[in-house]
C-alpha cells in the first residue's frame, strides 16, 4: 500500500517550508536540555527522546524530515535523550498556559463545527455537550477553527498576561506566547523563578487564574448592614471591588451575603481565564515546537506579540502557504467557514493554505490539485 | 525582583535557637571544630544531646528546648543530621525535620520582624518588611515562593483568598513564621541528602549512637507496620498505583495533595470508613489529625457541598504522574472491582 497522494502534497509544502526556516523563529531556550519528539507523514506513532546539541542541528532535522508534527518538553533534563525518566534526570519546566479555543464560548461554532451522536446518530452544526435529540454524551465532533474564534480566543490570552504581569510580577519578556498551531494559544513562562515549582505549586497558580476555590467567607468582613469587601485593591479583591462598582454603583458597596455571592460568581466568570488545568501542572509535558508547522492544519506555530492579539493579526502570522492555489471538490457539507473564508459546496478554487487546511483536518475531499 | 537587604546582628543566642543559620556553620568552622576532633567532654554532651533529639523526633515528635550552650547546639544538630544520613532511612529523616521545624516555628514567633524576616530569607523565602502595613499585614512574600510553602491548599491559605500584587503576597507574622517552618523541613531533608559521609572518620561515640537509634526506630516502625497490616484491603487488590502512593507514605516521602487526594478518594470508594483512612494517613510525619479528618470528611461528602468525590480515573491519574503501569482498566477502582469479582469466583470454583 503505497502513500495516500493527500501526504505526498502535504509532505512536498512541509518540506519547502522547512527548508527556508530561520533559527531566530523556532524560540527555544536551552534547546539542549530540551527532548524533542515527531510524527512523520505516513508513519504511525510518535519518534520520542530525541536531543539536539544546537539549534542547527534542530533545523537540519526539519529540513530532512519535514515532521508533520513537532515537539519538545517544557521540561529541562539533564539527558534529554535518556529513554526512561529517572535517567533523564528533571531538572525543572517552564510554567506553561493552554488555551483552548474548545473551553472558550464563541458564537461561531455554528458556522463551521458538526456533530454526530454516536447513540441516535443525529447530526447537526455547533458544538453542543450532549446530543441534543437524545441526551448522550458520546459524541462525535468535527471542530474548525475561524477568525472569530481566535479573536476571541486571543483576548483571553491578553487577560491572562495582564493577570501573570499585574499579579505575579511576571514581565512581558519571560513570555513566550505562541499561536498552537490550530485551536489555541501557549503562553511559555521561562522566568527561573518558576521553574522548579512542583505539580502542587501549579495547581495553586491555576486555581487562581481560574478563580476556582474563591469562597465569599474569606473575603468579606462584617460592617453594619451587611457585608463589605476585606480589601479593594488587591489580585481578586480588585476584580471584585470593580464588579461591585458595576453593579451597586458606589464604592465598596455593602451588601448581603447572598448579593456577594452572586457578585463574586459573576465576577469569576467575566474575569477568570479558561487555561486548561492538565496542561499546566504537567511538568513533563511535551509541547508543540515554535516555528513548527501543525500537521492538522498546515498552519505555523508562530511566536505571538500582544500587537499581533490585540490588532488580530493572528492569521498573518500564522499562515504559511499565501501564494498559489488548489482546486477542491467536496463530498460531504463542508464547514461553512474556515479561518479568514466563506466556503460553500459549490466551491472549487481555494487559496493554498485553506485548501490545505481543509485536506489536513479531514474534510471529505473527492479532489484535491494544486493549480 | 530585588528584595532590601536585611540588616541584622546575629547573637550567640541566634546560633543557639537557630543551628541550621550559616552563621552557626560558620562559628562551628571558626572554632575549629570537625566532626573529627571535637573534644572528649564537650563530645558526650553534644552527643547526648543529639541522642534527645533523635529520640523525641522518634517518640512523640516534640523536641526539647535547645541548649543554653551555642556551641553545644550548633553540634548536636549537626551530629542529629549526621546519624540520620548514616541510618538513611526517608521516614525518620521527616520526623526528624517535621519535629524540628516546629520548634523552631515556636522560638521565631517570639522575634522581632526583622530577625524574621533575616530568618526566613536564610530559608530561600524572598521577603520584605512593610513599614507602614496596609490591612495590618507586616509581611510581603514572594508569589512564588509562598505557594511552594503552604501548609495547607484551602481556605485562608488559598492564593486566590490572598491580598496579592506585583508577585507579592502580604502575610502576617504567624503565617510567614508559619511558611517560614514549611521551607525548614524541605531545607532540613535536603540537608542530610546532601551530606557526605565516606572518607570521614567518625567518632565511635556517634556511631554507636546511630546504633541505638536506628534500633530505637525500627521498633517504632514495626508498630506503625502493624497498625498497617490491620488496615488491609478487604476483597479486592489494590492497583499498582495506589500501591505506589501508600508505600510512599510509608517510606515517610513528602507526597503531593494530588496524591493524597487520589488514596482517600479511592479508599472510601472501596468501602472504608473516614477513621479507617485516617488510620492510613498516620504514618504521614507531617500529619495533622485535625486537617487530615477534615480534608477526608470533605471527600467523603460529609461536609461542604455534601457530594462524594470518586477518585481519578487513570487518564487524570496519568496527566498528575500518579499512574505507574499499564493495567489495561479505565479506572483504578475498576482494577480492583475486577480483581475482587476474581476472587469470589475462585473462591467458588473450590467449594464446586
Ligand atoms: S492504569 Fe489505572 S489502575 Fe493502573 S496504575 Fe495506571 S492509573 Fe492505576
Ligand atoms: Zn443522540
Ligand atoms: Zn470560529
Amino acid at each position: 500500500m503505497g502513500r495516500p497522494p493527500s501526504s505526498e502534497v502535504a509532505l512536498r509544502l512541509f518540506r519547502s517550508y522547512y527548508r527556508s526556516l530561520k533559527a531566530d523563529e523556532v524560540n527555544v531556550t536551552e534547546l539542549s536540555r530540551r527532548e524533542f519528539a515527531f510524527s512523520y507523514f505516513g508513519e504511525e506513532g510518535m519518534h520520542r527522546h530525541i536531543a539536539f546539541g544546537s539549534t542547527v542541528q534542530l533545523l537540519a532535522h526539519l529540513a530532512e524530515r519535514a515532521p508533520r508534527h513537532a515537539f519538545y518538553s517544557t521540561a529541562y533534563y539533564r539527558d534529554p535523550a535518556a529513554k526512561n525518566m529517572d535517567e533523564k534526570g528533571w531538572e525543572g519546566s517552564d510554567l506553561v498556559f493552554d488555551i483552548d479555543i474548545d473551553h472558550v464560548e464563541t458564537p461561531c461554532k455554528e458556522l463551521h463545527d458538526r456533530w454526530v451522536c454516536k447513540s441516535c446518530g443525529a447530526s447537526g452544526w455547533g458544538a453542543p455537550l450532549a446530543c441534543p435529540r437524545c441526551g448522550s454524551e458520546s459524541i462525535e465532533r468535527h471542530a474548525w477553527v475561524c477568525e472569530t474564534c481566535l479573536s476571541v480566543a486571543s483576548d483571553e490570552v491578553l487577560r491572562l498576561i495582564e493577570l501573570l504581569e499585574s499579579d505575579f510580577g511576571l514581565s512581558g519578556d519571560e513570555m513566550l506566547v505562541t499561536f498552537s498551531g490550530h485551536r489555541g494559544f501557549h503562553v511559555h513562562v521561562e522566568a527561573p523563578a518558576v521553574r522548579e515549582l512542583n505539580q502542587d505549586a501549579r495547581r495553586e497558580i491555576v486555581d487562581y487564574i481560574r478563580g476556582v476555590g474563591l469562597e465569599p467567607d474569606y473575603m468579606l468582613v462584617k460592617a453594619r448592614g451587611g457585608y463589605r469587601l476585606r480589601a479593594e485593591t488587591y489580585g481578586w479583591y480588585g476584580r471584585c471591588a470593580r464588579w461591585a462598582i458595576v453593579k451597586a454603583g458606589v464604592e465598596n458597596p455593602t451588601l448581603s451575603k447572598r448579593e456577594w455571592e452572586d457578585l463574586l460568581r459573576e465576577c469569576v466568570k467575566r474575569e477568570a481565564v479558561a487555561v486548561d488545568e492538565r496542561v499546566t501542572i504537567d511538568t513533563r509535558r511535551l509541547i508543540r515546537l515554535p516555528g513548527s508547522l501543525h500537521g492538522k492544519s498546515g498552519l505555523r506555530v508562530a511566536r505571538l506579540s500582544v500587537q499581533d492579539l490585540e490588532g488580530g493579526s493572528v492569521l498573518d502570522k500564522v499562515k504559511v502557504f499565501i501564494r498559489g492555489e488548489a482546486v477542491v471538490e467536496f463530498e460531504g457539507e463542508p464547514p461553512r467557514r474556515i479561518l479568514d473564508l466563506e466556503v460553500g459546496y459549490s466551491t472549487r478554487v481555494l487559496p493554498l493554505y485553506a485548501a490545505l487546511y481543509l485536506l489536513l483536518n479531514g474534510a471529505k475531499l473527492s479532489k484535491f490539485e494544486l493549480k | 525582583m530585588a528584595v532590601d537587604k536585611l540588616h541584622v546582628v546575629l547573637s550567640a543566642e541566634d546560633v543557639r535557637k537557630y543551628p541550621f543559620l550559616p552563621e552557626a556553620l560558620e562559628r562551628v568552622r571558626y572554632l575549629g571544630l570537625t566532626i573529627e576532633d571535637i573534644a572528649a567532654p564537650l563530645l558526650r554532651s553534644v552527643v547526648e544531646r543529639a541522642a534527645k533529639y533523635l529520640e523525641a523526633a522518634i517518640d512523640s515528635l516534640e523536641l526539647p528546648p535547645p541548649s543554653e550552650d551555642c556551641d553545644e547546639e550548633a553540634l548536636a544538630y549537626l551530629v542529629s543530621l549526621l546519624i540520620l544520613k548514616i541510618i538513611s532511612d526517608k521516614m525518620l529523616i521527616r520526623r526528624f525535620s517535621v519535629a524540628f521545624s516546629k520548634r523552631v516555628f515556636r522560638l521565631l514567633l517570639s522575634e522581632d520582624n526583622s530577625k524574621v524576616a533575616y530568618v526566613l530569607s536564610q530559608l530561600g523565602l524572598r521577603v520584605k518588611l512593610l513599614g507602614a502595613a496596609p490591612s495590618g499585614y507586616t509581611f510581603a512574600i514572594n508569589v512564588f515562593d509562598y505557594i511552594e510553602n503552604i501548609p495547607e491548599r484551602r481556605g485562608q491559605w488559598k492564593l486566590a483568598h490572598r491580598l496579592v500584587e506585583a508577585g507579592w503576597v502580604l502575610a502576617s507574622k504567624v503565617e510567614a513564621v508559619r511558611l517560614g517552618e514549611e521551607a525548614l523541613k524541605k531545607a532540613v531533608e535536603e540537608r542530610v541528602e546532601g551530606l557526605r559521609v565516606d572518607g570521614v572518620r567518625i567518632p565511635d561515640a556517634i556511631y554507636s549512637l546511630a546504633e541505638v537509634i536506628s534500633r530505637k526506630w525500627s521498633i517504632k516502625l514495626r508498630e506503625i507496620r502493624e497498625a498497617w497490616a490491620s488496615e488491609a484491603p478487604r476483597g479486592g487488590e489494590f492497583p499498582p498505583c495506589i500501591r505506589a502512593i501508600i508505600d510512599d507514605l510509608k517510606a515517610g516521602k513528602n507526597i503531593p495533595h494530588s496524591a493524597r487526594f487520589a488514596l482517600a478518594a479511592f479508599l472510601l470508594n472501596v468501602g472504608m470508613s473516614v477513621d479507617e483512612v485516617l488510620e492510613v494517613f498516620k504514618s504521614a510525619p507531617d500529619f495533622n489529625e485535625r486537617v487530615a479528618r477534615y480534608q477526608v470528611e470533605h471527600i467523603a461528602g460529609m461536609r461542604g457541598s455534601g457530594k462524594r468525590y470518586s477518585p481519578y480515573k487513570c487518564d487524570n491519574m496519568r496527566t498528575l504522574g500518579l499512574c505507574v503501569a499499564e493495567c489495561g482498566v479505565k479506572h483504578p477502582l475498576q482494577y480492583y472491582w475486577r480483581s475482587a469479582r476474581r476472587g469470589a469466583q475462585g473462591g467458588q470454583a473450590a467449594q464446586q
